[in-house]
């Protein structure tokens, strides 16, 4: 198995957690994901053995959500939103000038590792439309100017740390109302923390 | 069973028993729906929508998916309004946005559901001009099976079949929407047994067989309907030829014993039909070699023989034969004035098994009907894979299942109750009082069992068996399937009136019992446990005649060899399966060269002899095999070609074995038993089994691997001059101590169990061969 010790008891303390085992498929791609940055189908390997289902069953699931990355992504995922209330205001432009900004296509990540783009469908600030995600933290109510500066930001300070209040302080605009979840802490790379499963990263 | 419901469809009232799924409903009344994704014998899922029909709601007309829509009292339901048939329209028009239309280079073209239904629902024109997907053409996802992922109208037959009927889950939705896609995992094949059924009802081209591909057009398809002798399920096939040339085989839905699956073994064990090693003429022995001869010059050597009344003549036979061709030897036999004593069945597990008329046999569907299922057989998998299936099956609709022993490690995983190490050791004896053990109790104490029993070691003594049953027996209420496994023997055990097995003939036969030998569609040398014993036997008679299609490691050493017609399609019969269920063997292509079927000889020898009273026909033996039946509609062919009996007709005839009781002794560290594919000569000349079944492995648990130090995954078993390399394969079901071996794989069945063998670890990957 290629998932150190610590690892495993962690995934099977989450196992345990379950009437059945394969209930536990989801955070344990988590935790797969919070080691690598993806789901390696090493990881693939091991959690179907945890589970008691096969690797392509496995497979099958981590394929099918996107959050679920396939593929190592940057260091900051840019994950702008697409949908109906972003498109009308504008995130047409936001997209384009972060694809000029970066290069990149769709799912697409830069070879030096830095950034990767993703449109998205909504990510749950239509109030504050439109809006983008830096590894899953949001910035609501952006223009194209600040846009430019946040990914300009990014390149030249290239934080560890990203924390969705500060950058909304930085670069954002309107926001929808402030419903944020207390510990609102920060990320240090392109996977969502959970508290429950123990995967969050440093706080601050 | 609550009443029917009323129904009514296109303005006609049908009924249809509650629950029932409208799709199904309909078609019991003759009312078709399209459909690609529902499969009477899977769970529905709605995934293709293409059987959309118009219901009357309480909010009026509403466009449902028939296949997940049960019916209910009075529903009102247009399979043929205008809505419907835009709404079919628009599913076509989808499926085909991404599908590639390469019809006039797609095996599925002229049976194909995607085709039949555009051409019968479809829109008629295409408004798609846009790009359409792209993957790599077929890739390999396994040895033997294709998948063209342009082609797949994502319908999820293949991986419910995987998931929901055999159990192996190694195909699935990989992707998300219009990515989606069917596949393995990267280098996990699917290995599956039951992996040409995914071809079968995948209701396009996406997925086929390496064996069948680009070699036919379905309308240039002879067909014919027969019974699969691979094992004694008798599955029910439909063979496909094509200029004389068997190219296919289809499982039919026969509900009562494989409800239209086939194992790969059976669906694919045909290829040998056409190999050019098939004897083509009868062969006679010279003093350095062997030349050819005419059947005259045969029946003239022979009937000397057989004319000096003072020979002694027996017949060993293998047991693919038709009951006509057991009934004809039987005739032959009696001629001779043998008693029937003189014939044994190439069996190695043969014990008296359980028929009297106290004894209830099962049927198969009783598996589905009782509360518990009780199993002490050889690895069902292995060796009655359909019935392996039909126990998932009952275990899937909350029947209990008991297993004893460690044949059925595979079964482990779904059974409520698993005996193995510490109930019944390694060599297959029960240790413990079984009335004192509560779990099987819990399950059987006066309900209704249905129990799967046989010889599952030759190491083992019949004693254990017969205690369980006996406890079964006084405990609840009980009906049993005898796990005999091979081809007919059935039908042998039936019509041959008594028969014995190559335990005993290894210890009866000698050149003082014995002065002709005729070997018939058997290599016992080749692959029986008594192997070495039956080698020097038939060295040591006089005259030894084969019957056989092949050379092999006993035609061999005969005297003579004549050639024979396969039992799959080249020759007309009768097969009696496991539950006493006999259907029809037909044939469909011509035999090679001067083969012959086996009755056909015998009558040809009879006539040479100038015996008298033999069957003339092969619908006298037809008759004659069934005559003492006690049978208002016997299985003669008359009746088993009318249409209300193509699935076969049962009968209740008590066979008789006649076993010696001795058990071998194997070390018990050893544990010997089949796999599904190995090395028959047959399985040889067919090049996808032969892809399937030529790794040579041994299986034990971790712990004993680790006792034998076998942690590298390779070791080399070496006995006297023979030395193999083999792969380790960790199977966690086995108790501690014991190693199995898998007696029909290459060279391991040269090793001889009842002695000593070294299991050496090896670090050199290479394979080394027998000497
Ligand atoms: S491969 Fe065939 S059976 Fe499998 S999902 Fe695609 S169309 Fe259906
Ligand atoms: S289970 Fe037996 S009878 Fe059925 S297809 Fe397989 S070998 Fe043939
Ligand atoms: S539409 Fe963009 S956040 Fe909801
Ligand atoms: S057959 Fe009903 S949805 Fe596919």
């Amino acid at each position: 198995m290629s998932w150190d010790e610590k690892l495993i008891k962690q995934a099977k303390k989450i196992v345990k957690l379950y009437p059945q085992k394969r209930s536990a498929l989801g955070p344990l791609l988590h935790l797969a994901q919070s080691k690598d940055g993806y789901i390696s189908d090493d990881s693939v390997s091991v959690i179907s053995e945890l589970v008691g289902i096969t690797e392509v069953q496995v497979k099958s699931v981590s394929t099918f959500y996107s959050m679920y990355k396939q593929e190592p992504t940057g260091k900051y995922l840019l994950s702008v939103c697409k949908s109906i209330s972003c498109e009308i205001n504008n995130s047409n432009s936001i997209i384009d000038i972060v694809k000029d900004f970066t290069g990149l296509n769709n799912n697409e990540t830069d070879e030096e590792g830095l950034f990767t783009f993703e449109a998205v469908e909504c990510i749950g600030a239509c109030g504050g439309a439109p809006a983008i995600q830096v590894n899953y933290e949001t910035v609501e109510g952006l223009s194209t100017e600040n846009t430019l500066n946040l990914c300009e930001w990014l390149k030249n300070e290239t934080p560890d740390l990203v924390v969705a209040d500060e950058l909304q302080n930085q670069f954002g605009g309107t926001k929808s109302f402030d419903w944020a979840i207390a510990d609102n802490s920060g990320t240090t790379g392109s996977v969502p923390g959970f508290q429950t499963l123990n995967t969050t990263k440093d706080k601050k | 069973m609550s009443d029917n419901v009323k129904i009514n469809v296109n303005g006609l009232q049908i009924e249809s028993e509650p629950n029932k799924l409208l799709i199904e409903a309909c078609e019991d009344s003759g009312i078709h729906i399209p459909r690609f994704c529902w499969h009477k014998r899977l769970d529905p899922v709605g995934m293709c929508r293409m059987c959309l029909v118009e219901v009357d709601t309480p909010r009026g007309k509403m466009l449902v998916p028939s296949c997940t829509t049960e019916v209910s009292d009075e529903m009102v339901v247009d399979t043929e309004s205008e809505i419907v048939k835009k709404a079919q329209e628009g599913v076509l028009e989808f499926l085909l946005i991404n599908h590639p239309l390469d019809c006039p280079i797609c095996d599925k073209a002229g049976e194909c559901p995607l085709q039949d239904q555009t051409m019968a629902y479809g829109p008629g024109e295409s408004r798609f001009v846009e790009e359409k997907r792209h993957f790599e053409k077929p890739i390999p996802i396994s040895e033997i099976i294709l998948l063209d992922r342009e082609r797949c109208i994502l319908c999820a037959r293949c991986t419910r079949f995987s998931d929901e009927i055999s159990g192996d889950p190694l195909i699935e939705f990989i992707q998300r929407g219009n990515k989606t896609e069917v596949n393995t995992f990267p280098n996990e094949p699917f290995k599956s047994y039951f992996s040409g059924n995914t071809v079968q009802i995948c209701p396009v081209g996406a997925l086929t067989s390496t064996s069948y591909r680009f070699k036919a057009r379905p309308w240039d398809l002879k067909s014919t309907r027969s019974t699969c002798n691979g094992c004694s399920m008798g599955c029910s096939i439909e063979l496909n030829s094509s200029q004389n040339k068997m190219l296919r085989i289809l499982g039919v839905d026969n509900e009562h014993t494989n409800q239209g699956w086939l194992c790969d073994r059976g669906r694919y064990n045909f290829e040998y039909l056409n190999s050019d090693q098939r004897i083509k003429a009868p062969l006679k022995k010279t003093e350095s070699d062997r030349e050819e001869t005419t059947l005259q010059d045969v029946y003239g050597d022979l009937s000397k023989i057989i004319e000096d009344r003072s020979n002694k003549i027996t017949f060993l036979l293998g047991s693919n034969l038709t009951n006509e061709e057991f009934t004809s030897f039987n005739e032959f036999s009696n001629q001779l004035g043998n008693n029937d004593n003189s014939i044994y069945l190439n069996e190695d597990l043969l014990f008296k098994g359980f028929f009297d008329e106290n004894i209830e046999n099962a049927k198969i569907e009783d598996l589905n009907k009782s509360d518990a299922i009780i199993i002490w057989a050889e690895d069902l998998k292995e060796t009655l894979p359909i019935l392996y299936l039909r126990v998932r099956q009952a275990v899937k609709n909350g029947v209990k299942l008991v297993v004893f022993g460690h044949t059925n490690s595979t079964l482990a995983d779904i059974s409520d109750v698993y005996y193995s190490g510490e109930t019944v050791s390694n060599n297959f004896e029960i240790v413990k009082d079984i009335s004192k053990l509560k779990e099987i109790k819990e399950h059987i104490k006066d309900k209704n069992v249905t129990a799967i029993l046989g010889k599952a070691s030759p190491s083992q003594s019949d004693k254990s068996i017969e205690k369980l049953f006996t406890y079964l027996k006084d405990n609840s209420n009980l009906r049993l399937l005898n796990a005999f496994n091979g081809g007919n023997s059935f039908g042998a055990f039936q019509t041959l009136g008594s028969v014995k097995g190559n335990r005993e003939f290894s210890s009866e036969i000698s050149k003082e019992t014995t002065d002709l030998l005729f070997v018939v569609g058997a290599d016992p040398v080749g692959k029986s446990i008594f192997s070495s014993n039956i080698k020097n036997i038939i060295n040591e008679i006089p005259t030894v005649v084969a019957l056989d299609l092949f050379m092999h490691e006993t035609s061999e050493l005969a005297d003579y060899i004549v050639p024979t017609s396969s039992t799959l399609g080249e020759k007309e019969g009768t097969f009696t399966n496991i539950e006493f269920r006999t259907s029809r063997i037909d044939k469909l292509i011509p035999s090679p060269g001067q083969a012959l079927s086996d009755w056909e000889f015998i009558s040809g020898l009879s006539n040479f002899c100038k015996f008298e009273g033999m069957s003339e026909s092969l619908t006298d033996l037809n008759n004659k095999s069934f005559d003492s039946f006690d049978l208002d509609t016997k299985p003669t062919f008359d009746n088993l070609d009318k249409p209300r009996n193509l699935d076969g007709i049962i009968n209740t005839s008590i066979p008789k074995i006649i076993t010696t009781d001795e058990s071998i002794e194997f070390s018990d560290t050893f544990f010997v038993g089949k796999k599904l594919y190995g090395d028959k000569v047959t399985e040889r000349h067919s090049k996808s089994i032969s892809l399937l079944g030529s790794s040579q492995f041994i299986e034990g648990n971790e712990t004993t691997f680790e006792k034998f130090k076998l942690n590298s995954g390779k070791c080399i078993l070496v006995q006297e001059n023979i030395e193999i390399t083999v792969s380790c394969k960790i199977n966690p079901s086995l108790p501690d101590g014991l190693i199995f071996f898998p007696k029909n794989r290459r060279n391991i069945n040269k090793l001889d169990f009842s002695k000593n063998i070294q299991i050496l670890p090896s670090h050199s990957m290479e394979v080394l061969n027998v000497n």
